[in-house]
């Protein structure tokens, strides 16, 4: 346990400063196809390299345990980091509103005169219509948007999940 | 060894059926449910049944290091998949990508005039008040909003931070700033606007 402790995250540390080297020169606009590769597909190519390198003997089940383990914890880590990455370039709304109300305490603020400074309508709403035109998931006909097939999909998934998970189908945003 | 690996393997599906039986429970005596709360009430049983499970499995007289390895090992493996199981129900609940979508898919045409005069950042700043004061993050006393918790803002300055040494800008563009403004100010190099 304790080597596949050490593996699991000492291959998850070694992508992340890839990553960061990577960001550092410039931070790449399509981060669902680098932060998978960097990820995921470099520990495989260089384990699979590794193993074709030199003649070694057969991995025990006790080798296999610990680097089945060892990919399950980078797995999971890796898939927490890439999933809220998009935490890290979009900003959270909820974290700018108590951003906003800690600028007035210990007094408080009154509800109606919370002002949130930060974030433009563009940024909110404009930027992300963009985001789903370029992903194909909205179209816009003569200045008007309507849902694309793929968009339509997507929107059911999402109910679909819900209402499996027991609330409302539709979130409030 | 094998067992242990199983129980790994099913465990994001185990802490979905648990957000998910949780959820229709409350619903079943009449409780508004707490999806949020779910989540991570889910999450934390089956990371507590993940160690419980390994410690269960250790023959007598194991090793100390191996155990505490071991319980890191469970743990952060159980967090891992409580913080997925959230983020997949943030996504269909929070995120405004997902609500465009929806208030797109309300109509099968709408303009853009029509979409932000329904969903903007009057109504995105409205929805999320009431979602901080049921986590406990904020309190409403007379009308006044107050700071509570703690754990939502701690993450947004980890993410700061991340943010910084990746070379991203920390903070959202501010009020009235033109989106042509900041990719001139920002430059081709993408540095910071402000460091506040």
């Amino acid at each position: 346990m304790e080597s596949a402790l050490f593996w699991g995250l000492a291959t998850f540390g070694a992508c992340w400063l890839v990553h960061w080297g990577v960001w550092r020169v410039r931070a790449p606009k399509g981060y669902l196809v680098w932060l998978p590769t960097i990820f995921w597909i470099l520990p495989l190519g260089c384990t699979a390299l590794f193993w074709a390198s030199r003649d070694r003997l057969p991995p025990t089940e006790t080798d296999w345990f610990v680097w089945i383990l060892a990919a399950l914890l980078h797995v999971m880590v890796s898939s927490c980091y890439i999933c809220g990455y998009a935490g890290i370039t979009e900003y959270s709304p909820s974290a700018e509103v108590l951003l906003a109300v800690r600028e007035h305490m210990p007094r408080g603020v009154p509800a109606n005169e919370l002002r949130v400074r930060s974030f433009t309508e563009y940024c909110l709403t404009g930027r992300r219509i963009e985001d789903l035109r370029a992903s194909g998931l909205v179209a816009v006909h003569d200045g008007r948007l309507h849902l694309t097939r793929r968009g339509g999909f997507v929107l059911a998934l999402s109910r679909v999940y819900r209402v499996l998970v027991g609330v409302e189908p539709t979130g409030r945003g | 060894m094998w067992t242990l690996l199983l129980a790994l393997a099913a465990a994001p599906v185990v802490t979905w059926l648990g957000t998910a039986g949780i959820n229709w429970t409350a619903r079943a005596v009449a409780r508004l449910p707490s999806p949020q709360v779910a989540c991570f009430a889910a999450g934390f049983a089956n990371l507590g049944g993940l160690v419980v499970l390994f410690l269960v499995l250790q023959p007598t007289g194991s090793n100390r290091r191996e155990l505490l390895a071991g319980i890191f090992f469970m743990s952060a493996y159980g967090f891992c998949v409580t913080f997925l199981n959230w983020f997949v129900f943030t996504v269909t609940d929070t995120s405004m990508h997902v609500h465009l979508l929806v208030e797109i898919g309300h109509e099968p045409e709408i303009t853009f005039e029509e979409l932000t005069h329904r969903y903007n950042k009057k109504s995105i700043i409205a929805a999320r008040i009431p979602r901080l004061l049921q986590l406990g993050q904020l309190r409403l006393d007379h009308g006044r909003l107050y700071l509570t918790g703690s754990w939502v803002l701690a993450s947004a300055v980890a993410l700061r931070f991340l943010r910084r040494l990746l070379g991203l800008r920390p903070r959202p563009p501010q009020e009235d700033t033109a989106p042509a403004s900041i990719d001139h100010a920002r430059g081709s190099h993408g540095l910071p606007l402000s460091r506040r």
